[in-house]
This record gives C-alpha cells, sequence and structure tokens, in this order.
C-alpha cells in the first residue's frame, strides 16, 4: 500500500512540474545574407537587427556562410547590413534592408537579407537640415531649410553638375502608389522618380578636400533675427534658388542679399505645379545626382511619369546618376513610415523628430578619420551633439566632426549608402554657432 | 420654341378665363343640389343636445330653406374629448377660398359663401386638422366640428411625411408630432422622411442644404441654389451671395442652420411642379411654418453627443384674446462635430415673435381682415476661439446671425367680382461675417498686394504710403484678423387677388398676383483690422453693387370640373419675372414661366367604403421655373493676376523691394447670359386598394443654362528686370538703393538714397504671356433627372395598432458637358523659358470626364406602432440602399472623341483604339483644338499638331503635352456598383399625461461597421459613407 501511495506522489510530483515548465518566449533567428538571389558568404559581417517596437538594437557577424544568428524575443523586427568592399579608388557597397521579420516565441527561422550593391561618392550629403523649428510663440517655422555637401576625399570635387531632387511621396508615412506587392516598382525599370523640378548649379562649383559648401533650400537671409531658434543663412558664400526661377512663394524665397553673388542661384524648371519646392518638412527622400544635361532631360516629357498624380508628374531618373542620399523617417509616425529608395540608393533611414531644429548629420568613419595622418592630436571626442537623450541617435563614433574641423582635423564620414549607419539625429544644426 | 409653348401657355389660359367669364354672367348662382339629408334645424336644441351630437360624430346641421345666391355658413369649433370651444382655430372653404378664425367661444361665420360643393378645412395649433366636403345649398347656422387633440391618445399617429392629397403637384408636409419622432435639429433633416430619403446624424457644424429630387452638391445644374425656401413666407435665399460659383464648387442654396427648430410647427416640401406664385426657384418647394395660435408654456430640452438643445414657447392671448394672439419662442442650441474635441461649436440663439389676429368689427364686419405679423431672429454662429488644439490665440468666427420679418394682410371681401386679396411684405437680413486670425513669422520681409488698378508698382513701406498697391511687412512675426463681411438682405412684397367661383359642376378660382422683391448685400467685403501686416487680398465693397430687384406678375386658373362621378382639375398658369439691376448692363432681363398642372379623380373614397379600389386619381404636370442669378454670378468678387517683375536684393534688415506687374482679370459683361431655367414633368398616381393607400409618381427634370464660370485668355506682354541685370548696371550699395518702377512701362531706376550717387536704369525685357479673365456663363447642356417615388401605407393592423409605410424612390441623373472651355497653364513655364504659350479648348473644360451618369435605388420600410393606452409611439425604419451605380463620361459633341485609350501612360499617343467604357485601362483626354500666342484666333488641331510635334519639334511637343491629360488609374472609366448597403433606426416617442412627452431614438442601431464594395475599384470601403454612424439622441417636452 506504501507503495502504492509513494508511486502515486512521485505521479502527482510529476504532473505538477510538468505544469510548471517554463514558457518559452524567444527565438531562434538567423538572418542569412543574399546577394543577386545566391548566398553572400562573407565572414565577419555586422547585421543589426532592431526590434521596431522599443528600438532595441541587436548585432551579430555574419559566419562563413554569411548567416548572423540571434536569439530574439517574440516580436517585429528590421534586420539590416552594410559592407564595404576594401578597395582602391571607388569602393563597392552592399547594403541590404529587410523590414519584415516576425518572431513568433519557440520557432526557429530564418530570413533572408537581400543586399544591394552601389559605390561610394566623393561628395556626399554632410547635413541636411529641412524639419525647422519652433519661434518663440510656439509655432513652427520651416522656411529655413539647407542642404551641406560635403567633399570626402583628399582630391578636389567637381560639383558642377550636381543636381538636387527628392522622391516621392514627399512624406515618409504617406502611401505610395509605386509600392506594388511589397517593392518599389520602379527599383526594376532602374529609375527613382523626382518630384516637383530637380535644381542645378549655374556656375562651375569646385569643392576643396574636406570641405563643405551650404546650398539654401529656402529663406536664404538671417532668420535668426526673427526666430532665435533658427539659422543664419545669409553667408556670401552660401548657394541659393535662382528667385527668377519660377517659384513665386516670397516667404518661401525671399530676395536675396545683395552680398550674394548671382552665380550662385540654382536655377531649376517646374515640370509640375507650385509656388514652391515642395521638399517635405517632416520627412524628404531626399537625394543628389551628377549629370550634364539635366535641363534638357527634365524637359523632356518622355522622361515624366504620372503613376502618383495625373497633374504632378514626377521625372524618371536613372538610378546611376544618384551620387549619393539620405532616407528621412518622421519619428512621430514610425508605425508608417515606408521607404522610398531601394536598397542600392540607401538601404536604410534616419529618423527625425519634426519642428525641434533638430538635423540629420552624417556620422564619421572613426577607423578611417583617425588612419589620416594630419589628424594627429586634432580630432576632438566625446560627441555630445546627438539626440540620444531624447530617443534620437548619436553618433557612435564619438568623434565631434565639428569641434574637430574647428581644430583643424580632416573629417572623413561614413559612406556605406545607409542612413541608419550613416546619420544621426544631431540637435543643434552645424551652422548654428551658440 | 420657348415662345411657342408660352403662346400656347397664355393661350391655355386665355381660354380658361373665358370659360369662366362665360359663367360668371348671370348674377345668381344656381341653386345646387337640396341640402344633405342629414342637415336639421337645430335652433331649439340645447348646449347638451349639441353636445351630445358632436360628440356622435355628426357635425353638419343647417337651418333655413333652400336658398338661392349667397349663403351664410356659421358654426362652432370645440375640442372633441373637453368639448371647449377653440378658439382661433381657422376655417377655410377650400373651393370658395373664403375663411373664419373662431371667436373665444369657438363660433365662425363666414358670409356671402357660394352655393355648391366645398370643403372645409378646420385646423388649429395643437389639433388635428379635420377636413371634410360640404353640399351648401342654404344658410348654416351651427356646423359644428370637433377636433382632436393632436396627442398620443389618438388610435392612429401620424410620424411619416403626409402626401397632400388635395394637391395636383406632389407635395407632402411633416408635422410637428413627426418632427418631435425625429428630434428634428436642422430643417435639412426632414429630406429623410420623403420617400427614398436616408437618414443623416443631426450636424450643425456643417452648412446644411436641402436639395429635393437631387442627391446634392456633387451634381451639375446648382440643385440646392434652386431649391426655394420660405420661413412663414418670408424668401431666404442666396442671391446676395458673392461666394460659391467663382470658387468653381457650383452655387449652393442658402443653409438652414440658423433656423430654430423647435418652434416649427410644420414643413411642407413641394417637390412638383408649384403655382406660379413661386418664382425665383429650380426644383422645390420648402415651406416652413412655425407655431400660430394659443398654447401652454412648452419647454424641449435635447440631446445627442454632439449637441444640448434647450427652447422654451408660449402663446399668449391679448386681453382675453380679442386683441389677438401672440407667439414667443426662445431656444438655444449648441454643436460641436467631435464629442472628443467640444471647442469649435455652433451656437444657435433663436427667438420669434409672432402676432395674429382678426378683425371682423366695423369696416371689417362682413369682410373680415386676418393680420399675421412677425419676427425672426438668431444670433449664432461658428467660433473656435475656445479651441485648445489651435495655435495661440488664433481662432476663426463665423457668424450666423440673421433677422427676419413679416406682414401679412389677408381681406376676405367676398364680393362677387373678387373674393379675397393678401398683401405679403417679408425682409430679411443676415450677417455673416467670417473672422479668422492669423499668425506669422517672416524672417525676411514681405509684401503684400493691394492694388486694383492695372499697371508696374514697387513695394513701399506702410508707414510712407498707406494707400500703395504693395506694402512690406517688415521682417517680425505678427497677429493679424482678416474677416469678411457679408451681409445679405433680401425683401419682398406681393400682391395677391383670388376670386372663386362655381358655375354649374365647375368650380373655378382665379389667381392674380404681382411681386416685388430686391436683393443686395451691405458688407464691405474683405478686410483687415490691421492692413500694416495684412497679407495680399484687395478690398471689395459688397455694398456697392447695385441691388438686383424682380417684379413679377402672374395669373393662373384653377378649375375643378365635376364629370359624372369623377372630377377634373385644371390648373394653369403663367408667370413673368423681370430682373431689374440698375446701373448694370444687365439692365432688365425678362422671363416666362408657364405652369401647368392636370388631376383627374376617377374614384372617390366617398361612398366606396366596400369598394376593392376606394379611391383613384391621376395627375400630371408640366412647367418651367426660372432662377435668378446671385451676386457670384452676377459680381464675382474680382480676382487679380500678380507678376512678379523686379527681385531686388534685400537690404540689411531684410527688406526687399519686389515690384510687380498688377492685372485685374476683368469680368466680362456677358450680354448672352440667360437665366438658369428648370423644366419639369411629372405624372401621379394615387390609390387605396383594400384599404392600402399607394402614391406613385414619375418625374422628369431638366435643368437648361445652368449658370457656371467660364475662363478666357488672352495675349499681354510685361516689361521683366532680373537680378543679373540689376548686378550688373547697378552701382549703389544695397543699404543705399531706392527703387522706382514706371507704373506704365515698368522700368526700373535705382536712387541714390542719399542722393550721392548717379540714378540708374535697369535694362528690362520683354515677357509675352497669356492672362485670363473669368466671366460669367450658361452650360449649353442640359443636366438631366427622372426618377419614380413611391409610397405605400398599409392598411392599419388594428390588432397590432401598427402601421407600416413602405417608400422608396429610383433617381437618374446625366449630365455631359460638351461646350467648348478654354484652358491654360499659364503660370508654368514653357521648355524655352518663356510664359507658356498655348490654350488648350476642351469639350466641357480641362478635365478627365465631361460629364457622369448616376442611378440610386432606394427604399425604406417604417413600422409604426402606437398604443393610445399608453400614449406611445414607436418607430422601426429599415433603409436600404439596393442601387447606387455610377459612371464617368468623356465625350465631344455628336459624340466626338476626346479621351482615347493609351497602352502606356507615359506615351500619351500610345493609342489601342479600344473603347475607354470598357473599363480597366489608361486613358488620355486632349483639347480638341489649340492656339498659340503668335496667333491667339485661330484654332489649329491639337492632335494633329501633337502628332507632327512629336516627330519634328521635341520642344513643342512636351510645351503641347501639358495640355494633355492622362488618367491615374486604370478603373477610372469603369462601371461603379456599389454593393448594397441597409441600416437600421429606432423613434420611441412617450407622453406621460397631458405634461411631458420623451422621445428617443437610435440611428443604425445594430452599429453596422461592415463595408460595401465597389466593382470600379475592386476594392471595399467603409459603410459609414453610406449609412449613418451608431447615433441616438433624447428629447423632453414639458407643457404647463
Amino acid at each position: 500500500m506504501k507503495r502504492y501511495l509513494l508511486l502515486v506522489l512521485s505521479a502527482l510530483m510529476l504532473i505538477v512540474s510538468c505544469q510548471e515548465k517554463q514558457k518559452v518566449t524567444t527565438a531562434q533567428v538567423s538572418v542569412a545574407l543574399t546577394y543577386e538571389n545566391a548566398a553572400f558568404a562573407v565572414e565577419g559581417i555586422n547585421v543589426s537587427v532592431k526590434e521596431t517596437a522599443t528600438g532595441v538594437v541587436y548585432d551579430a557577424l555574419t559566419d562563413a556562410e554569411g548567416v548572423a544568428s540571434f536569439v530574439l524575443s517574440a516580436g517585429l523586427y528590421e534586420a539590416s547590413a552594410s559592407y564595404k568592399v576594401p578597395a582602391e579608388g571607388v569602393q563597392d557597397i552592399y547594403n541590404g534592408l529587410n523590414t519584415n521579420i516576425v518572431v513568433t516565441a519557440g520557432v526557429d527561422e530564418t530570413y533572408p537579407l537581400n543586399l544591394s550593391k552601389s559605390s561610394a561618392s566623393q561628395i556626399i550629403i554632410k547635413e541636411l537640415y529641412n524639419t525647422g523649428c519652433t519661434t518663440a510663440e510656439g509655432k513652427s517655422f520651416v522656411n529655413d531649410a539647407y542642404v551641406i555637401l560635403y567633399n570626402n576625399s583628399d582630391q578636389p570635387a567637381d560639383a558642377s553638375k550636381i543636381g538636387f531632387a527628392f522622391a516621392t511621396p514627399f512624406n515618409s508615412n504617406s502611401s505610395s502608389k509605386y509600392l506594388v506587392d511589397g517593392a518599389l516598382s520602379y527599383e526594376a525599370e532602374g529609375w527613382i522618380p523626382a518630384g516637383y523640378s530637380i535644381w542645378w548649379f549655374q556656375c562651375p562649383v569646385i569643392i576643396e578636400p574636406y570641405s563643405q559648401i551650404l546650398i539654401c533650400i529656402s529663406g536664404c537671409t538671417d532668420n535668426t533675427v526673427t526666430v532665435p531658434a533658427s539659422v543664419d543663412l545669409s553667408g556670401a558664400d552660401y548657394y541659393m534658388y535662382d528667385p527668377e526661377c519660377g517659384f513665386t512663394n516670397t516667404s518661401k524665397y525671399p530676395a536675396p542679399p545683395a552680398s550674394m553673388p548671382v552665380d550662385h542661384y540654382l536655377q531649376t524648371y517646374l515640370y509640375a505645379m507650385g509656388t514652391a519646392w515642395p521638399l517635405s518638412n517632416t520627412s524628404p527622400a531626399f537625394y543628389i545626382i551628377r549629370q550634364a544635361g539635366i535641363e534638357e532631360f527634365t524637359k523632356d516629357s518622355n522622361n515624366y511619369d504620372t503613376t502618383e498624380n495625373v497633374k504632378l508628374p514626377v521625372v524618371k531618373v536613372p538610378m546611376e546618376w544618384v551620387v549619393d542620399a539620405v532616407e528621412v523617417y518622421n519619428q512621430t509616425t514610425a508605425d508608417k513610415n515606408g521607404k522610398r529608395f531601394p536598397a542600392s540608393i540607401d538601404a536604410g533611414y534616419v529618423e527625425i523628430n519634426p519642428k525641434n531644429g533638430y538635423t540629420a548629420y552624417r556620422n564619421v568613419d572613426k577607423a578611417a578619420t583617425e588612419a589620416l595622418a594630419e589628424n594627429e592630436g586634432k580630432l576632438v571626442y566625446n560627441y555630445a551633439g546627438g539626440t540620444e537623450d531624447v530617443e534620437g541617435t548619436t553618433d557612435p563614433s564619438g568623434i565631434d566632426a565639428e569641434a574637430s574641423i574647428a581644430n583643424g582635423a580632416h573629417i572623413i564620414y561614413m559612406d556605406s549608402n545607409n542612413s541608419s549607419n550613416d546619420f544621426h539625429q544631431r540637435k543643434v544644426a552645424s551652422i548654428k554657432k551658440k | 420654341m420657348k415662345n411657342a409653348i408660352n403662346i400656347t401657355a397664355l393661350s391655355v389660359l386665355l381660354f380658361l378665363l373665358c370659360s369662366a367669364a362665360s359663367y360668371s354672367a348671370p348674377t345668381t348662382n344656381r341653386t345646387t343640389k337640396a341640402a344633405s339629408a342629414s342637415y336639421s334645424n337645430t335652433a331649439a336644441k340645447t348646449e347638451k343636445a349639441e353636445k351630445a351630437d358632436n360628440a356622435s360624430g355628426s357635425a353638419d346641421q343647417s337651418t333655413g330653406a333652400v336658398k338661392k345666391g349667397k349663403l351664410t355658413f356659421s358654426g362652432k369649433v370645440f375640442d372633441k374629448k373637453t368639448f371647449e370651444p377653440i378658439e382661433f382655430a381657422t376655417i377655410v372653404l377650400r373651393e370658395s377660398e373664403q375663411w373664419a378664425v373662431a371667436d373665444k367661444d369657438g363660433r365662425f361665420t363666414i358670409r356671402n359663401v357660394p352655393a355648391g360643393e366645398n370643403v372645409v378645412i378646420v385646423s388649429c395649433l395643437g389639433y388635428v386638422t379635420d377636413t371634410r366636403e360640404v353640399n351648401l345649398s342654404r344658410d348654416i347656422s351651427s356646423y359644428n366640428i370637433s377636433l382632436a387633440a393632436n396627442d398620443l391618445t389618438l388610435e392612429e399617429v401620424v410620424v411619416t411625411a403626409q402626401e397632400n392629397s388635395s394637391s395636383a403637384a406632389t407635395s407632402r408636409t411633416i408635422d410637428r408630432t413627426a418632427l418631435d419622432h425625429i428630434q428634428m435639429v436642422n430643417v435639412a433633416d426632414i429630406s429623410a422622411l420623403l420617400p427614398g430619403g436616408r437618414t443623416v446624424n443631426p450636424d450643425l457644424t456643417n452648412q446644411q442644404v436641402v436639395n429635393v429630387r437631387s442627391e446634392g452638391s456633387s451634381e451639375a445644374g446648382n440643385s440646392s441654389f434652386g431649391t426655394a425656401i420660405e420661413v412663414d413666407g418670408v424668401r431666404i435665399n442666396n442671391n446676395a451671395s458673392f461666394s460659391n460659383l467663382a470658387t468653381g464648387s457650383g452655387l449652393k442654396g442658402i443653409t438652414t442652420n440658423n433656423i430654430a427648430s423647435s418652434n416649427v410647427e410644420s414643413v411642407e416640401v413641394i417637390s412638383g411642379m408649384p403655382s406660379v406664385e413661386y418664382g425665383d426657384m429650380g426644383t422645390g418647394v420648402v415651406k416652413i411654418n412655425t407655431r400660430k395660435g394659443v398654447t401652454p408654456w412648452t419647454v424641449s430640452m435635447s440631446t445627442n453627443p454632439t449637441m444640448k438643445q434647450l427652447s422654451v414657447s408660449k402663446g399668449f392671448g391679448l386681453r382675453d384674446k380679442s386683441m389677438g394672439v401672440i407667439n414667443a419662442s426662445g431656444e438655444l442650441t449648441k454643436s460641436i462635430s467631435d464629442p472628443r474635441s467640444p471647442y469649435t461649436a455652433y451656437t444657435r440663439r433663436g427667438a420669434t415673435l409672432t402676432y395674429s389676429n382678426m378683425l371682423t368689427k366695423g369696416v371689417f364686419g362682413d369682410a373680415p381682415l386676418r393680420l399675421t405679423a412677425g419676427i425672426t431672429g438668431n444670433i449664432g454662429g461658428r467660433n473656435s476661439e475656445a479651441d485648445p488644439d489651435s495655435f495661440k490665440d488664433t481662432w476663426s468666427k463665423t457668424r450666423d446671425n440673421t433677422v427676419r420679418g413679416n406682414l401679412s394682410l389677408n381681406w376676405l371681401l367676398s364680393k362677387p367680382w373678387i373674393t379675397n386679396v393678401e398683401l405679403n411684405a417679408s425682409i430679411s437680413y443676415s450677417d455673416k461675417q467670417e473672422l479668422t486670425r492669423n499668425f506669422a513669422t517672416y524672417a525676411a520681409g514681405s509684401v503684400a498686394l493691394h492694388g486694383k488698378e492695372e499697371g508696374y508698382f514697387v513695394t513701399q513701406t506702410w508707414e510712407s504710403n498707406p494707400d500703395a498697391a504693395i506694402t512690406l511687412i517688415p521682417r517680425g512675426s505678427y497677429y493679424n484678423t482678416m474677416g469678411i463681411d457679408d451681409r445679405p438682405m433680401s425683401s419682398k412684397v406681393s400682391f395677391k387677388a383670388n376670386w372663386a367661383r362655381n358655375f354649374g359642376k365647375a368650380n373655378n378660382k382665379v389667381k392674380i398676383g404681382a411681386e416685388w422683391s430686391s436683393d443686395r448685400n451691405f458688407g464691405i467685403g474683405q478686410y483687415s483690422e490691421d492692413m500694416s501686416t495684412a497679407t495680399t487680398f484687395r478690398t471689395y465693397d459688397y455694398s456697392l453693387v447695385p441691388a438686383m430687384n424682380n417684379v413679377a406678375a402672374y395669373i393662373e386658373d384653377n378649375i375643378v370640373i365635376s364629370l359624372g362621378k369623377t372630377r377634373l382639375n385644371l390648373i394653369a398658369g403663367l408667370r413673368n419675372d423681370n430682373s431689374i439691376i440698375r446701373g448694370s448692363a444687365y439692365g432688365v432681363t425678362s422671363s416666362l414661366s408657364p405652369r401647368f398642372n392636370a388631376k383627374y379623380t376617377i374614384l372617390s373614397p366617398k361612398g366606396r367604403r366596400q369598394n376593392l379600389v376606394k379611391e383613384l386619381a391621376l395627375r400630371a404636370s408640366w412647367g418651367v421655373a426660372v432662377k435668378q442669378p446671385s451676386y457670384s454670378v452676377l459680381y464675382p468678387v474680382p480676382t487679380y493676376r500678380d507678376i512678379e517683375i523686379f527681385v531686388p536684393t534685400s537690404s540689411s534688415d531684410g527688406s526687399a523691394y519686389y515690384a510687380y506687374f498688377i492685372m485685374p482679370k476683368t469680368i466680362n459683361y456677358n450680354a448672352a447670359l440667360r437665366w438658369q431655367q428648370n423644366r419639369q414633368a411629372e405624372f401621379g398616381l394615387e390609390t387605396d386598394i383594400a384599404g392600402n393607400r399607394i402614391s406613385l409618381t414619375a418625374y422628369w427634370n431638366k435643368t437648361v443654362d445652368a449658370y457656371r464660370m467660364s475662363t478666357g485668355y488672352n495675349p499681354f506682354s510685361y516689361n521683366y528686370t532680373s537680378a543679373k541685370e540689376l548686378e550688373s548696371n547697378c552701382k549703389i550699395p544695397a543699404d543705399r538703393r531706392n527703387f522706382v518702377v514706371d507704373q506704365k512701362t515698368g522700368i526700373v531706376t535705382v536712387h541714390d538714397k542719399f542722393g550721392e550717387m548717379k540714378s540708374e536704369t535697369i535694362p528690362a525685357k520683354t515677357k509675352t504671356g497669356f492672362n485670363s479673365n473669368l466671366y460669367a456663363n450658361n452650360s449649353t447642356d442640359p443636366v438631366t433627372r427622372w426618377g419614380l417615388e413611391w409610397i405605400v401605407d398599409f392598411k392599419r393592423i388594428k390588432a397590432l395598432n401598427t402601421s407600416i409605410r413602405w417608400d422608396g424612390s429610383f433617381y437618374s441623373y446625366r449630365v455631359l458637358d460638351t461646350q467648348i472651355e478654354a484652358y491654360c497653364p499659364f503660370t508654368t513655364t514653357s521648355t524655352d523659358g518663356t510664359p507658356y504659350k498655348y490654350v488648350g479648348y476642351y469639350s466641357g473644360g480641362n478635365k478627365i470626364t465631361n460629364g457622369s451618369i448616376s442611378r440610386n435605388l432606394r427604399t425604406n420600410l417604417t413600422i409604426n406602432t402606437n398604443i393610445p393606452q399608453v400614449r406611445m409611439v414607436f418607430s422601426l425604419r429599415l433603409e436600404a440602399g439596393l442601387i447606387k451605380y455610377s459612371r464617368y463620361l468623356s465625350e465631344g459633341a455628336d459624340g466626338k472623341a476626346r479621351t482615347y485609350v493609351i497602352s502606356n501612360k507615359d506615351d500619351v499617343l500610345s493609342f489601342t483604339g479600344e473603347d475607354i467604357y470598357q473599363g480597366n485601362s489608361y486613358t488620355v483626354t486632349f483639347p480638341e483644338t489649340y492656339s498659340t500666342i503668335d496667333d491667339p484666333t485661330t484654332r489649329r488641331d491639337y492632335l494633329e499638331d501633337l502628332k507632327w510635334a512629336r516627330e519634328n519639334n521635341r520642344a513643342m511637343y512636351s510645351d503641347l503635352q501639358k495640355l494633355a491629360i492622362s488618367s491615374a488609374y486604370l478603373y477610372y472609366f469603369n462601371e461603379d456598383y456599389i454593393s448594397p448597403y441597409f441600416t437600421a433606426n429606432i423613434s420611441v416617442t412617450k407622453e406621460i399625461g397631458d405634461f411631458a412627452s420623451v422621445s428617443f431614438y437610435a440611428n443604425n442601431f445594430f452599429n453596422n461597421l461592415g463595408q460595401v464594395h465597389s466593382s470600379k475599384t475592386g476594392s471595399s470601403y467603409p459603410i459609414g459613407n453610406y449609412i449613418p454612424s451608431f447615433f441616438y439622441g433624447l428629447s423632453l417636452r414639458l407643457k404647463f
């Protein structure tokens, strides 16, 4: 009897212990790099997986098969990777982004991460300030956008044939009519849209090594007089819109200061309609191209596409013309943002919280910059200009680029064609001197 | 053709009048048939006996012998339940157009009544109207009529729209019981009670208009603008409005938001062709009648998730009622659009004061005079000032203040040559001022253009010249309040004489009238409270626009002929309107509106209680209604073309003195402008089969010459001075420059502020482009609507105290606009950098589509159960949209193609030759012809030249292609069938004694959140676009 009783107790204990088995809350997730439908078997590439809901990022290196492994909690993730092939001259860059990783607890799965190939450029977008700031009265002010182009090399760069454009839809949180079955339809056709018009220089423009030029997108005046939080865009060496370009919005395009030479004016041709170039003041997909004959190209209606709006055609810009691009996401609409650039143009994005005076600022390529002998003792560290303290991002290199430049250093910025790696949200515009 | 119609109309009218005159020769009437056997001498009856008779329902009593000539008809009106006399009850003899008002004892007398058949209509506020036929052959001294109180103790309570059976045109009335039951907030809400009507949740924050036999503002033809709305005879309209048409949205009718709903006693909607009394209209007359008569204090309180309402009303008798009655009411309603942000609100503070009396003494002894005078007002509007979501200290307010006054004198002469005369005068004045307070920051100096004169002007500071055409707004941040002062006023005086006589078996009524009406606006238009920081706008003083007067005369003959047991009613009328605009090129515009109605009653209900078909009547009508234009048609607010002709450099303080060429877009007087017309015909059938009443109406409605705005383009040249020329030719430092622009040539001269340096003239270049002119116009293509309406009131199920109504409507709409309209994207530049130089001429304008067709089939089933014992009525209403079909059209005149199917949406010449209506294809629409800036009068074949340019001139091809319009969607011309949708509403009203009543409703109480499928796109859409969202409301009415 005692034996039976013990057996029953043992059985009960077994049942109880089974009932209290730990719930599985994680899964083994593998991210396999691919390129042109084949495995990209390169070891040591850093793959980042970001949890969409929390923004927490996990990193892992690929193995010899090009596969990175993670243990992740259930949730929605996006994976990205960027790989620059060490080479002389023009560098090949591989980028990839998979925004559709759904991890189910206890279900181990491998997700592909398709890479696209592109090239690094001599001229890069160093900073894009487009989301405006707030007036002393508390109202947003957005007529002060600018972009800084930077020569990221030790050779003079000819920017004369550079043009400025943005892809549509204007805002990252707008639905795109080009998005068909999860893919951007124009990617397969080898072009990207340019909304409204493309700006181009009217004079030869040379950017010296490790130097920059500033192009006023609007408000080429000292905005700080009226809006202290804004920026002074009245610099005589700045470039700006041609006041006779056809855009008539004088708030957006006030008369330039007399000090600014007329050959610093940018010209454009409006193939859509409007009184101003409507670069998004929250989340543009901004890019620069290099091509002779931009004017003729934009005037030829054979190059137009009207998928999005019959009365607002976009120009179909060949993807190989693109020199650099930055995809800006609106941080306040995180769950609705969508890509407008294919991975070969920009595999990532930088999130900006609009109307706070924040800018999309380039991260420093720490290794390359530190490798320059002339930078010995000139680099300033402990960068504090990022916005990580307000749920934003910062430059992981830790180098304070502007302070280092002021100190005589030459900065080489990140150029992986992946804005997630290359840009961070900077708290104050770089030209704003406190 | 129009003249032929007018001549025909006049001929018929003259024939009818001559017929009538031939009957009127004898001085005495032929005696009608012997008095009804039910008549008896009641002189000796006691009051008690009289009550007993009435209680049993025997109301007709007479005295005297059979008489020739005129008779006296008198009697008493009293409460059916309490036997108390009903003072101020109105007694109308319909056929002889005579009337009386009961005195304090309920007694009335109508003298000089012609012998013969007549219809007595007795009504009083708070009672059910009594209508009965009477055959008069002798004096009647005590025709006693008992009226039942209009409450829920009735065996049959009416909470639906009721057909006006006596009308030859489609007309329906909704009385207070029904209005309380649906808890009307806006008069526009009553549309739900019309056949096939769709319930819409109440909302005062949107401007609501009434559309009769139309689906609303998305359709062409300005339908709501043509809906005539009258409040106690005061016409309210949008004639003096300057908004709407110039913006391209079509003309809208007057909004009904400011009409206090709680004091409305009844609403009559005449959908068919109304009497010629009603002019200045298109389709539909909505007559709103407020309460008149002695009433107890009535307090009502209503609430729903977005609205709160409180109203008080009372009908007072003056000096024991002998001096007349005053009705006073007040209402406070506050409505919000979104309960989650209850700050932007529409407030209505309505008040009504009405005086009515009948003078029967002295000279009015034999010819009583009825006097009604009223004043109605509202103070309210929309205000967002309290909204914390708005930027600090910015807001918008729109006033909706109005005051309406009316005076009506109705003198019953009862002479052989005239029956009665009526004089009406009314005035309506509104204040619709819009105020918007904005905040703006100018990082650099900005400019504001206020000049209206054509020429070149340079920016000046406000301080130096407050009247400058262009003023500088200095760098800084400013608040500015902009307003639009809009104060329309309409007034009207009308005179009408009626003459009714019997001629044997015919009853003939002639109506002759004349009226004068005037519309004008006392507003000053747009203004700013601080011109020094006001943004670009131009003043346009509405009050300087001359008044639009209209003088009208009309004549109408209404004859009822008994043909055996049948009866034929013919009405013919002719109206002549003359719009007089002094000081205007439009001068005097005359129009004629002939109208005919006929009703043939084959079977009358009298004596057919046992028959299967108890009643059968057919009716038909045809007529023309003319709608006067609004000021937005005759005097649209001018617009201006401002061309920047010189951009200077800015000085150190951010100021820049731009120069502009200002060019008014002159509104051309259109000598060919015609007044919009509606031609309408309908055929109706009313029958009663075994107690089931059926009403069926088919109508056809054609709107011709609909008002619209058209655009013309003219080439012009101007001088332009570039910044590069300034930099090259001006040595004066930026801060010392003083720019002067020649007003006529545009040549810029720079002077040194200090006079030390020599003035410099900057070379200019001449540019040539197009400018546009807006002008009022008519649509040459008609808007055609036709449809069917039906109401079936099934025989009441007495055992369940339930009545069932099945109503519905089929509606068809078609418009194809083939009018050639010009379009030029003149603000764009050509590929060579010059202003755009082509004008396209499109059939129906620069749009992919130039027409559409739609068809709707909607039906409603209403089940009303009233339980008199507990004084409650319950309604369940099921609404169904069974067919909702639409399709865009694109066709040129005579079927000429204007839109083509293309294989590549970005290649406008990749024609496939397929039919656009096959659907699922990309299309391109072209202008038929185009002209160039070098030869603006020659129309060239667009398509031919486009094909040539593609092969031979790429720049021209790119430029010309801007006139082509591609469709972005494959489904643009697909047929669109929306899948059927359904909803259910309930309403309950419960009376608590005579003291209180409570009503509750719930729209879409099943909370249907489904989707409908569109065959056009293949997608599904929220059903909320077609049915009301779940919504509920409660109201409480107290009487004491």
